[in-house]
């Protein structure tokens, strides 16, 4: 087996230090973490896009409600590598198909918490905002939405962190974010770039979950108010 | 505004704001040309291409070119089509193996000579230009360990025959490649071979940890691999029956791209590689661990390339 | 793009519909037998490891934040990373490899088991009590019971995600699985090969999440639930942290 003194430890500082910066042709740290961020917030955002207003309309409709979860739940219970190989053929080894897999896998957890959320608004308050005289349109945006806000942001947060820890996959197609770190470290069974890839990733989530509640907290000032802090 | 509102206007525009910070945030897949003609360099996936075509690039750009790299693309199966459809310009190739990709029917190892003869021509028809041929050479090797070797007397691919049953281990693609799997099916004869697919890692650590755990018999390594040296744990099998090709380094480029002068810059950096400088160069990225971008500037430097 | 899909369509067919591709260590029964083994063996050790620790951390109602920080962290691990790092640190064989996956699926089913049981309605225990039930078989004849349904739904989701991660173990050589007719299929440019292997995991996946729904639904006493849908992760919900 060859071996090197220094590169074979699990974390050969030196080597990382050198894979900061952004290179053209190198593993680069910053280089994947963009990657890796715009990955997961597009995913993340055109699932929300879709899921929610699918979920606007299944609130509404019972029988709606129960395909696009069937739907949604089928695609998730997809494995992921097979998604991707059903892709390939049609969409090449880019980013478009690891966004369209990315995405999809989204759409059963934003949904849910969409749903959950507009169902979890009271009765009287819809009939309240009725008796205002206001649209169901503008009922929508002003009530029921900002009252389902928390589970949405639930739903936000969970999609948030499974997909950073989904991206890696896609380096099997070219792309990957901090997979690719994971993929050299397969490659030359070079534990650094490994360790490297993995913590990157694990960080990156916890980071982006602390940044989502950090977020929600702003946005829902009423909620602390209500709770008396 | 009702503080409801507003926080919904706040939500909104977070969403926006977010969208567009990762559009403009996020590269492009290919790179656009600046102006004059832009070089895009593919290699394969593994260490010893991605340092073959930094060379090759870093040489270009020295001599003026816009260089950009799509490295670490894949097996051949993948970069054949690449440069085909133009999605790269330039890749080093391996002269026997890159014939044999072009002619399914090539079957037996030629003369170098005539192999870069029939590969220039076969080239040209898809519009592609090969540089001169490098005397080093990258082939694929048959290797077993060191141990089963002498307990079984095991000198050339021929006397595989001996063994009841022999397993080797090598990339997906070796399992369909007349210069692999199929070769020893047809031109040797080896009715007792199965394949271990060891996915992506061509010729890499994963195929030697098959062969030191036991887990195959026979593994497909490459040429200049620094552990096949003396002092190595492997041992390379004869090709007694010649069904491998020469390994040339070869520069392949699209006929589009072909200037004079470009062409001039590849026959320089192919005469300047040697069997004992690729092996260097290998030394380097596999043992030392160096990063092929560090080692090809390197080469360049010390070659005044 | 049509005739392109048409193509494809055209050849995984054929892909089947040949006979070699279903016989030998390479073919369809053989692969799809070591899919299984893999994650039935994978998912039998973490319900033995994580099912009476949760039970156990859920009658004690002890130990949540570990569970939360469990919970969270799990959704955080790439699972790609974690089959590597198994690889490069244990070698090539299966025993890493399986060692990695029950990992992942050990969270679910400890999540599940321990809300499961907390959460039994403080009524029932409070009877079961009354009762002069030892704490044992309280646990067991009382809130394993009532449980039962989420503890399914765990097993159901590490099921899943087992069948599913086990199609990365096919960049260890001779783990076997469906894996490597995707893995190769791609690297081949053996397009068929590849459909056709990604559509028999899938249906191995939509297969195990099937019927393990229709037995969760067998043990729930009022289950609107949708055979499909895949059921919600404990913490999902705003307000249902665990």
């Amino acid at each position: 087996m060859v071996l090197a003194a220094a590169g074979d430890g699990w974390l050969w500082w030196d080597w990382v230090f050198r894979h900061i910066e952004s290179s053209p042709v190198s593993l680069s740290i910053l280089d994947s973490l963009r990657e890796h961020v715009v990955l997961t917030v597009l995913s993340v955002v055109i699932g929300q896009a879709i899921a929610l207003p699918m979920a606007v309309m299944a609130h509404r409709a019972p029988r709606l409600e129960t395909t696009v979860l069937g739907v949604f739940g089928l695609i998730y219970t997809v494995p992921s590598l097979a998604l991707f190989a059903f892709l390939v053929p049609v969409t090449g080894l880019s980013r478009t198909s690891a966004l369209i897999g990315l995405t999809a896998y989204n759409l059963l957890v934003l949904v849910r918490n969409d749903l959950t959320g507009l169902a979890g608004v009271a009765p009287d308050v819809l009939d309240a905002a009725d008796g205002l005289g206001l649209g169901r349109a503008r009922r929508l945006a002003t009530v029921e939405l900002p009252l389902a806000l928390p589970a949405i942001v639930a739903g936000l947060r969970v999609a948030t962190v499974s997909t950073v820890a989904l991206v890696p996959i896609t380096a099997l197609i070219g792309q990957g974010g901090f997979g690719q770190f994971i993929a050299r470290g397969l490659q030359d069974l070079f534990k650094t770039p490994l360790v490297v890839g993995i913590a990157c990733s694990i960080v990156l989530a916890l980071v982006a979950d602390l940044a989502l509640v950090a977020a929600e907290r702003a946005v829902t000032p009423w909620a602390r108010v209500r709770e008396g802090r | 505004m009702s503080s409801r509102h507003r926080s919904m206007t706040w939500f909104c525009a977070l969403i926006v704001l977010t969208l567009t910070a990762a559009a403009c945030g996020g590269g492009s897949d290919t790179e656009k040309a600046a102006g004059g003609t832009k070089i895009l360099i593919g290699s394969f996936r593994f260490t010893e291409s991605e340092t073959l075509a930094q060379i090759y690039g870093g040489a270009l750009k020295n001599a003026g070119a816009d260089v950009g790299y799509r490295l670490g693309l894949g097996n051949r199966e993948v970069v054949g089509p690449a440069i085909e459809s133009g999605e790269i310009d330039l890749v080093p190739e391996y002269v026997g193996n890159y014939l044999a990709f072009l002619d399914k029917n090539q079957t037996n190892g030629l003369p170098l000579a005539e192999a870069v003869a029939k590969t220039k021509a076969l080239a040209k028809a898809k519009r592609l230009t090969v540089g001169a041929a490098s005397s080093a050479a990258d082939g694929d090797v048959l290797a077993v360990t060191k141990e089963l070797a002498n307990s079984k007397g095991l000198t050339k691919i021929s006397d595989l025959s001996k063994l009841d049953s022999v397993t080797l281990a090598g990339p997906t693609e070796c399992e369909t490649r007349q210069t692999c799997l199929l070769g020893l099916k047809t031109t040797y004869g080896l009715s007792n071979v199965t394949f271990l697919s060891t996915a992506d890692d061509a010729g890499g650590p994963i195929t030697k940890k098959t062969l030191t755990e036991g887990k195959a018999q026979v593994g497909r390594l490459f040429s200049s691999d620094p552990d096949l040296a003396k002092a190595g744990k492997f041992v390379v099998l004869e090709d007694d029956k010649s069904y491998q090709q020469a390994g040339n380094v070869i520069p392949v480029l699209r006929t589009d791209k072909a200037t004079e002068a470009l062409v001039k810059v590849l026959d320089k950096v192919s005469a300047a590689l040697t069997n004992e400088k690729l092996l260097e160069l290998n030394k380097k990225t596999d043992v030392d661990k160096e990063d092929p971008a560090a080692a090809a500037a390197e080469f360049i430097r010390a070659n005044k390339l | 793009m049509t005739p392109l899909l048409g193509g494809i369509v055209v050849g995984t067919y054929r892909w089947f519909a040949d006979g070699a591709h279903w016989r030998g260590s390479n073919g369809v029964p053989v692969r799809v037998g070591e899919h299984v083994l893999l994650s039935g063996v994978t998912v039998a050790i973490a319900v033995v490891v994580a099912l009476p620790l949760g039970l156990l951390l859920g009658h004690r109602r002890s130990g949540g934040l570990l569970v939360i920080g469990v919970a969270n962290v799990a959704r955080a691990v790439p699972s790609f990373g974690l089959i590597v790092l198994g690889v490069v640190a244990f070698g090539i064989s299966p025993g890493p490899v399986v060692a990695t996956l029950v990992v992942l699926a050990v969270p679910p089913i400890l999540v599940n088991a321990y809300v499961g049981v907390r959460d039994v309605g403080a009524d029932l225990v409070e009877a079961a009590w009354g009762q002069g039930m030892s704490g044992r078989q309280v646990l067991l004849r009382v809130e394993t019971p009532a449980a039962l349904p989420l503890i399914l739904a765990g097993v159901r989701t590490a099921t899943v995600l087992v069948v599913a991660t086990a199609t990365l173990a096919a960049v260890v050589p001779g783990v076997g699985g469906l894996g490597p007719y995707i893995v190769d299929g791609i690297g081949q440019q053996d397009r068929p090969k590849a459909v056709a292997g990604a559509m028999l995991v899938a249906g191995l996946a939509i297969f195990a999440e099937v019927s393990l729904g229709a037995l969760q639904r067998r043990v729930s006493p009022s289950s609107r639930s949708s055979l499909l849908v895949p059921p919600p992760e404990i913490g999902e919900a705003a307000g249902q942290d665990p």
